[in-house]
C-alpha cells in the first residue's frame, strides 16, 4: 500500500543549545517545518535520537551465545572512506549494526565559517560533501543572501538535479560491482565520469562545488544530456533484464514502511518502503518541482531503492530538458538578516540547515545531514542479512561519512 | 547484449599518456594566486579553485610535484586511505578504474590492505582519530614504498600536518584533482613518465 496520505511530523534533527535541545520536526504532507526547545526526557523513545546523538551501541543482552562483537572499518576495504561499523555476528550471519561515527568529526570546513562574512563563506559549504556539493552551497546561499534572481534560481535547480543524476548513476555502479557485473558496472562508471565531464563544462566543476562563481553558458548542454539519457536507459533496460542483479539486491537490507515511520527515516528509503517523505515539494527549490509526484516502490529493499532511483534520474532528466539555462547569472551579494532554515532534497534524502546571520556575518549554522538519516536506516534494514549482502545493503543507501560527522554545528 | 553495446560504443578509453587527451575538461584555477580570500599561504597546491578572489578563472592541469621516485618494475599496488576527505577525491581516485581512464592497462590496481601496497595514496584532512591509523598504515607496507598526497588537502592546505608523520614522494594539487592528473602523478612518481 502506497502510504501517500501518511501525516504524522518526522523528527528530522536534535540539536545541542545552551539550556537544553531543540528539536525539529517535519510535516512532509504540509511542508510545516516546527522546532521545539525541549529537555532530552521529552524525545520519547524514537530511535533515530541515537543517530542525532550519536551514542550507538549494540545491546549484548540480546545476543545469542554464538554472537562475535566486531569493529569494521576506518581504513577497511569496501567502505571507502574514514569510516566504520560496529557488528554482531553469528556465523555470517548480521545481528546487530550500528554506525561508528566520528573519524571524520574534526574536519574544519563547517568550524572555519565561525563568524565568517556570509559573502566568503560559499567554498566552505561547497566542501562539506563532496557529493553533495550543490544541495549544500545551494541551500546555504537561499537562507544566508535574500537577493536571489530568477536566473540563479534556474541554475541552482539544474546543478541540484545534475547532482541527483550523477551520484545515482553512480550508486548503480557501486551496486553492479557488488553484484559481479562488471561489464554493467564499468559502463555505469563510464556514464558517471560523462556527467561529471558535462558537469565541469557546464558548472565549472566535476562535483558542482562553488557553481554560482564558476558557471559558464554551454550551448550544448541539452544536446550532450539526450546523448547521455539515450545511454542510461539502454543501460538500465539491459541491467533490468539480469537475474542475477535482481536477485542480489531483491529482500537486501529491507526496511518496511512501519520501519520508516517508527524511526523518522526520510529520502529514498522511505520512498522506496511506500512512504511519500519528499521534501522537493516544500524545499527551498520548491517553484521548480510544481506538482512533483514522488517516485515510489513498495519493496523496502535494496531492489526498491535502486528503482526509485532509476525513476529520479529520467525525472531529473527530463525536468532538465525543461529549462533553459541563463547565459549569466549574478551571485547573491545581500546577506539576510537573522534565523533561517529550511531543507533541499539532496540525492539520498534532505538536508536540513539552519543559519543565522547577523550584520553580514555568520553567527551560527546548524546541519542535518542526509547521510546520518541513511547510516541509521542502513543499520536497521541489514539486520539478519548475511555478510555477503552488506555491501549491496550499504551501497543502496548511498551515503558518506564525509558529511554525516558533521552533523551539528557551531 | 553487453558485449554488442560495447562493440558500439569503440574505445573510449583515453590516449593518455602516449597523447594529451583535449576531449577532457582541465580544471578551473585562477589566472593569479595574489588576490586570495581564503589563505593566508596560498600556493598552487592549496588552491581550492574556488573563484572566490575574482581573478580570471582558466582552465589548465592540475599540478604534480614529484620529489623522489619509487623504483618498481612490477605492478603497482595502491592503498586508499582517507584521513578525512569531502568525499570528491575518493571519487575520483575510484574513477582512475572508470573505461575512460582504465589505470589498471598501466599497471597499477588498488588493494583493500596496506601490507600489499607500494604506494599509499593520502586523501583529505588529516583530523586526530586517522592520524594513528596513518601511521599504522604506513609502517604496515613493505619496502621500497612512497606517498602520493591527493587534493588541495592532503597536498597543500593539510599536508605539514601529514609530513610531520610520514614522509610524502609527490602530491596533485586540484579540489578534488582529476583523475588524468592523478594517473600522471602516479606515471611520473614511478618513473613511468615519458615527456
Ligand atoms: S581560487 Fe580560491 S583558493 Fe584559489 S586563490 Fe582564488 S580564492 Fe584562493
Ligand atoms: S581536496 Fe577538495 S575534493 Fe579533495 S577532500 Fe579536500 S575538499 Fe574534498
Amino acid at each position: 500500500m502506497i502510504m501517500d496520505n501518511y501525516t504524522g511530523e518526522v523528527l528530522v534533527a536534535v540539536f545541542k543549545e545552551k539550556a537544553g535541545y531543540s528539536a525539529v520536526w517535519v510535516d512532509y504532507d504540509t511542508g510545516k517545518i516546527k522546532i521545539d526547545n525541549v529537555g532530552e526526557d521529552k524525545l520519547g523513545d524514537r530511535p533515530i535520537t541515537a543517530a542525532f546523538f550519536n551514542n550507538y551501541n549494540i545491546d549484548t543482552r540480546s545476543l545469542p551465545p554464538c554472537a562475535k562483537i566486531l569493529t569494521y572499518g576506518p581504513a577497511a576495504g569496501g567502505i571507502g572512506e574514514a569510516g566504520a561499523f560496529r557488528l554482531a555476528t553469528c556465523g555470517e550471519r548480521i545481528l546487530s549494526l550500528v554506525p561508528y561515527r566520528g573519524f571524520k568529526k574534526n574536519r574544519s570546513m563547517l568550524k572555519m565559517t565561525k563568524d565568517m562574512d556570509v559573502s566568503r563563506a560559499l567554498p566552505y559549504f561547497s566542501r562539506l560533501s563532496g557529493q553533495f556539493a550543490a544541495s549544500y552551497t545551494t541551500l546555504f546561499i537561499n537562507l544566508a543572501f535574500d537577493d536571489l534572481d530568477e536566473s540563479f534560481r534556474t541554475l541552482s535547480f539544474a546543478a541540484v538535479e545534475m547532482e541527483r543524476i550523477h551520484n545515482h548513476v553512480w550508486v548503480m555502479h557501486k551496486l553492479a560491482n557488488d553484484a559481479a557485473q562488471k561489464v554493467a558496472s564499468a559502463h555505469l562508471s563510464a556514464l558517471t565520469e560523462e556527467f561529471l565531464r558535462l558537469n565541469s563544462i557546464v558548472f565549472g566543476s566535476r562535483y558542482l562545488m562553488d557553481y554560482p562563481i564558476l558557471y559558464k553558458k554551454y550551448d550544448g548542454f541539452h544536446d550532450r544530456l539526450k546523448e547521455l539519457e539515450s545511454e542510461f536507459n539502454g543501460l538500465i533496460d539491459e541491467l533490468l533484464h539480469s537475474r542475477i542483479f535482481i536477485d542480489r539486491l531483491h529482500t537486501t537490507g529491507k526496511l518496511n514502511s512501519e520501519d520508516v515511520i517508527k524511526n523518522d527515516i526520510t529520502g529514498i528509503p522511505a520512498r522506496a518502503a511506500a512512504v511519500s517523505r519528499d521534501s522537493r515539494k516544500f524545499s527551498v527549490l520548491k517553484d521548480f518541482y510544481g506538482d512533483h509526484e514522488p517516485r515510489m516502490e513498495e519493496g523496502g529493499d535494496a531492489l526498491s531503492r535502486f528503482l526509485v532511483r532509476v525513476s529520479e534520474v529520467k525525472d531529473s532528466i527530463s525536468l532538465l530538458k525543461e529549462i533553459t539555462l541563463p547565459n549569466k547569472i549574478r551571485v547573491p551579494e545581500k546577506p539576510s538578516n537573522g534565523l533561517r532554515y529550511g531543507l533541499i532534497e539532496a540525492p539520498p534524502g534532505d538536508i536540513f540547515m539552519m543559519v543565522h546571520v547577523e550584520d553580514g556575518k555568520l553567527k551560527s549554522v546548524k546541519i542535518r545531514p542526509p547521510s546520518v538519516v541513511m547510516l541509521h536506516a542502513f543499520s536497521i534494514g541489514v539486520r539478519g542479512n548475511v555478510f555477503t549482502d552488506y555491501p549491496f545493503a550499504l551501497d543502496s543507501f548511498g551515503l558518506y561519512f564525509a558529511d554525516a560527522d558533521l552533523y551539528g554545528g557551531w | 547484449m553487453w558485449i554488442i553495446r560495447g562493440l558500439k560504443k569503440g574505445i573510449i578509453t583515453t590516449p593518455f599518456p602516449k597523447k594529451d587527451d583535449e576531449y577532457i575538461p582541465k580544471s578551473y584555477y585562477p589566472d593569479s594566486l595574489k588576490n586570495c580570500t581564503v589563505f593566508t599561504d596560498i600556493h598552487n597546491f592549496s588552491c581550492m579553485g574556488c573563484g572566490l578572489c575574482k581573478s580570471d578563472m582558466v582552465r589548465r592541469e592540475d599540478h604534480v610535484e614529484v620529489r623522489k621516485t619509487l623504483s618498481i618494475k612490477k605492478s603497482v599496488h595502491i592503498f586508499v586511505l582517507d584521513v578525512g576527505s569531502c568525499g570528491a577525491c575518493n571519487r575520483e581516485i575510484s574513477l582512475l578504474g572508470a573505461p575512460q581512464y582504465d589505470f589498471h592497462r598501466l599497471g597499477f590496481f588498488t588493494t583493500p590492505t596496506p601490507k600489499h601496497a607500494d604506494v599509499l595514496m593520502v586523501v583529505g584532512e588529516l583530523t586526530d582519530d586517522m592520524l594513528p591509523i596513518l601511521r599504522e598504515s604506513y609502517e604496515l607496507m613493505p619496502e621500497p614504498k612512497a606517498v602520493l598526497a591527493v587534493g588541495a588537502c592532503a597536498s597543500g592546505i593539510y599536508l605539514k600536518r601529514i609530513e610531520k608523520e610520514i614522509p610524502v614522494y609527490a602530491r596533485v594539487s586540484g579540489c578534488p584533482p582529476q583523475p588524468k592528473y592523478i594517473l600522471k602523478a602516479l606515471l611520473q612518481l614511478t618513473g613511468r613518465w615519458n615527456e
